[in-house]
């Protein structure tokens, strides 16, 4: 499903029957979000405990966590679901994330590694959108070196990059997911887009007058 | 990072964030706007707006989504001064990959160890120093290693990029073509993940898999030659003091030009100490291994134990069949340290005789018995060649009657030894904390246990005396601790120089102290909720606990103060620190926890993002008569102890089971740390007697 859409009038729905009692809604609505929350996911998961942890095993633990607490969405509807969701399945994976890192005994730690995976979904849903007017460059090695350079990055401008392009979010639901005012996350956007372009700068990617 | 104030006139950051916001809409819509008409329009702000856009529009490479979700993290960054070419083999021992030597532009053979980071420090120290032992072993049949290094949270080592086959391949292969089934998926090459399609034109297989080619003397000379030339590895590093301890198909490489070169020099080492779930890659290793390993875990072994895994090696290569076939690590291990190989002969009789002696000779059972030296092996190996006739004696008649009657003694011993094992599996298997998987070294835990016993003596000993005491510094660990829940999804971490660290994924109580030895204390810590935490989670401190059997396991009852930073759940967007009194019951009745609500207090939760937040502080009165909370110093609430009572009560009118007694609010009790679905850092816990 595409993500950038706010809950469907399918999910709207669902949501409904399950708040009426029908016990078997949840699993329905679960099942229409399993493969954002495994972009999600795949997205940000530290490529270095993924011999310990797949996507697929966060997400399932965080289906067991939305599922103590969807009596609780239900009744106060904070957000979308799909951002609910999203938010749940965020926290699921920080904790598991530090978790299986502090097992694996800080070795993998400190260094900042782009989340490796491997969402091919997400991959054939951007070739789908039609990729953007790009310069016809080395584009494999430029990739690399811009996922390099975002792995330098901090992780709050990292995150809206990540929110905005590869998630597709809208400013609304990022802001949202974030907890922040979307003028803030508007801000944030464009603050992370001027770091970028500062490192890029630095890194030469991009053209060195000013 | 805390917002800045919103300035008066939109700031560069503000502006630029709208104008890529609405760009990014557009993209998203699959729209192509203009970076140049965006520019046009916004003059003044025109050359750093054309670059972020520029920016913005280098996160939608797609080449990029490739580049961050391909499924191998080493391809797309160089690893030190290798850059990582293709992935061409994965095993036991980690990855291989064919890469880049950037430096001296040169075709490498990059091997990632697996795990390297759940090595302790003790360990790294072994393999660094073994590594590099091994590197300096220079032989023609011995894979030169160029680089051991430690890079992006890896250990790896780089060496010489051998285009070839595994020893193992070439048993794979030479099955297949004899019509044998592909039994053992384990011993497939680490280098050449599919022998089929790796070129049956390369000499050694060409010239091992002419037809009826297991029958032709020409295939025992070859196997003869392979051996030789690996004795002759084996010698050289022997002479250097560098043993292999995992000598096996897999391990012994042949190049296109068919000669032979050992590789995975003194990594073996890190295997032994890896407790591997996969059974498979460990029965792989396992097959080789020299009864003398087999027998024991941490036997001191020579270099007559890489000469028994070079027999087996050969056995396999001339018989096609591993030595031993056991199903499983124990079937096996017991096989190899008792069990008399069938003589290759019966399995295959065109093997010459000399072959077959130097085999059993290299794969006798005690080290004494084998060749002395790899150098030996080697010369027998010439001799044999040449045809000449060769110095190793098959085992006469005697020897072998002799080596029954030991056999009975050594049966009698297994089974002893099996027994042993099976108390310690039920053991395990009973008790209900389960090891984790770095921490089953015994010696360094026992003494680790002895410390704290230790601490924890000395602090009652002061507790006794009416003293203040220190339970967390400023930085580091407690002296004493443990866990008073499960700790299967706990994990605590004990930076020498950072804060003492707790995260449990469910519900988690670390103990500090059992027992206050007083009824009149002031117990205070600071908090610190991390980031990573599940938003509902909370974090502080508990006290007054005891357990209380219920059903098969116990019921924690206790007192908690704990808050959460990191989201609103007061109104006003303000938050809530509480006192409750808490029952926690065993395991698979989550929902049967209750929770009474005592004292309160609103405060503004930091919710932190980015950097750590604040530190909180907690400090807790606690009377026969009555709890006082402070947060941040200031007091929050005395609760009588006959309210704590009542409340505590109600709550034990429903036990998970029935109860043989209702506790009662001890002032005493076990007190520690708090954290529920949550990471926190703890510091500045101290304990101390008050009137």
């Amino acid at each position: 499903m595409d993500p950038a859409k706010p809950d469907s009038s399918d999910t709207e729905q669902l949501l409904q029957q399950a708040h009426a009692g029908d016990g078997r809604a949840f699993e329905d609505l679960f099942a229409r979000h399993r493969a954002y929350l495994h972009q999600v996911v795949a997205l940000r998961l530290d490529p270095r405990i993924r011999p310990r942890l797949d996507p697929s095993d966060v997400v399932q633990e965080a289906q067991l966590d939305a599922y103590r607490r969807f009596k609780d969405f239900l009744e106060r509807r904070p957000m979308s679901f799909r951002l609910w969701l999203r938010k749940t399945t965020y926290e699921r994976l920080l904790m598991l994330q530090r978790f299986h890192r502090c097992a694996a005994r800080r070795s993998v730690d400190r260094e900042v590694g782009l989340p490796d995976k491997s969402a091919f979904a997400l991959v054939q849903q951007l070739l789908a959108r039609g990729s953007t007017p790009s310069r016809h460059l080395e584009q494999s090695e430029t990739a690399r070196r811009v996922r390099e350079v975002l792995a330098q990055m901090s992780e709050v401008d990292r995150e809206i990059l990540l929110m905005r392009n590869l998630e597709a979010l809208t400013n609304q639901e990022a802001a949202e997911a974030l907890e922040i005012e979307p003028v803030a996350a508007s801000q944030r956007y464009g603050r992370a887009l001027l770091r970028l372009r500062k490192l890029l700068r630095a890194n030469g990617l991009m053209g060195s007058k000013s | 990072m805390s917002m800045p104030p919103t300035q008066a006139a939109p700031s560069v950051e503000a502006l630029v964030g709208r104008i890529a916001d609405e760009f990014t809409q557009r993209l998203d819509r699959g729209e192509h706007p203009s970076i140049e008409e965006y520019a046009a329009a916004n003059p003044a702000i025109a050359g750093v707006l054309r670059e972020a856009l520029q920016a913005l529009e280098l996160l939608r490479l797609p080449d990029l989504q490739t580049a961050i979700t391909e499924g191998d993290p080493f391809l797309t960054a160089p690893l030190g001064d290798f850059r990582l070419v293709r992935r061409i083999g994965g095993g036991g021992m980690g990855v291989v990959y064919e890469a880049r030597q950037i430096s001296l532009n040169r075709s490498v053979a990059v091997k990632i160890l697996p795990l390297a980071a759940a090595l302790d420090p003790r360990q790294l120290q072994r393999f660094k120093k073994e590594s590099e032992a091994a590197a300096n072993l220079k032989h023609e049949h011995v894979v030169p290693v160029y680089v051991v290094g430690y890079e992006r949270g890896v250990h790896f080592y780089a060496m010489q990029f051998i285009e070839g086959l595994s020893l193992a391949a070439v048993v794979g292969e030479m099955r297949r073509l004899a019509g044998m089934e592909q039994a053992e998926p384990e011993a497939t090459a680490p280098y050449l993940p599919d022998a089929s399609n790796a070129g049956t034109d390369t000499l050694p297989l060409a010239t091992l898999a002419t037809e009826g080619s297991t029958r032709s003397p020409e295939y025992f000379r070859i196997i003869g030659r392979l051996g030789l030339e690996a004795a002759e590895g084996l010698e050289h590093a022997h002479q250097m003091d560098v043993l292999h301890r995992d000598i096996k198909p897999a391990n012994l490489l042949v190049d296109q030009r068919g000669s032979l070169w050992i590789t995975d020099f003194g990594l073996a080492q890190m295997r032994s100490d890896a407790r591997l779930t996969r059974t498979g890659e460990l029965i792989g290793t396992v097959r080789y291994m020299s009864p003398e390993q087999a027998l024991a875990k941490r036997v001191v072994v020579d270099h007559r134990t890489d000469i028994y895994s070079l027999g087996a090696t050969l056995y396999e290569l001339a018989t096609l069949e591993p030595v031993f076939k056991g199903a499983d690590r124990q079937e096996l291990l017991r096989q190899i340290a008792f069990d008399d190989p069938t003589p290759p002969r019966r399995l295959n009789k065109r093997i010459p005789r000399d072959l077959e002696t130097i085999i059993s000779s290299a794969m006798a059972k005690a080290p004494a018995r084998r060749y002395p030296s790899a150098r030996e092996m080697a010369e027998d190996l010439r001799l044999f060649l040449s045809g000449q006739p060769i110095k190793a004696r098959p085992e006469g008649l005697l020897r072998w009657l002799g080596r029954r009657l030991r056999r009975q003694v050594a049966s009698l011993l297994l089974a002893l030894a099996a027994f042993i094992s099976l108390v310690v599996l039920a053991f395990m298997l009973l008790s209900t904390k389960q090891p984790s998987p770095l921490g089953t070294q015994l010696s360094p835990e026992e003494k680790e246990v002895k410390r704290r016993e230790e601490a924890l003596a000395a602090l009652n000993h002061d507790l006794g005396l009416g003293k203040k005491v220190t339970l967390i510094g400023e930085v580091g660990r407690p002296a004493y601790f443990r866990w008073r829940t499960d700790d299967t999804h706990g994990n605590i971490a004990q930076p020498l120089d950072g804060p003492f660290e707790v995260m449990h994924l469910e519900y988690g109580l670390v103990e500090l102290l059992p027992d206050p030895r007083q009824e009149r204390y002031r117990f205070s810590a600071e908090v610190r909720h991390e980031r990573e935490s599940i938003h509902e989670g909370r974090v502080g401190v508990y006290f007054a606990h005891s357990e209380i059997p219920a059903g098969n396991t116990n019921a924690h009852f206790y007192c908690a103060v704990d808050f959460n930073d990191l989201i609103d759940q007061g109104a006003n967007g303000r938050n809530i620190v509480r006192l409750e009194a808490q029952r926690q019951p065993p395991k698979g009745l989550e929902n049967n926890t209750a929770i009474v609500e005592e004292t309160e207090a609103e405060f503004t939760p930091a919710k932190v993002i980015g950097a750590p937040g604040p530190w909180r502080t907690i400090e807790v009165e606690v009377r026969p008569e009555s709890i006082t909370i402070f947060w941040e110093g200031i007091c929050i609430g005395r609760t009588p102890r006959a309210t704590l009572m009542m409340s505590a009560r109600p709550l034990l009118n429903k036990p998970p089971q029935p109860l043989a007694t209702n506790p009662e609010f001890p002032p005493r009790g076990g007190l520690g740390l708090f954290v529920t679905k949550a990471v926190a850092s703890f510091r500045n816990v101290t304990l101390e007697p008050i009137d």
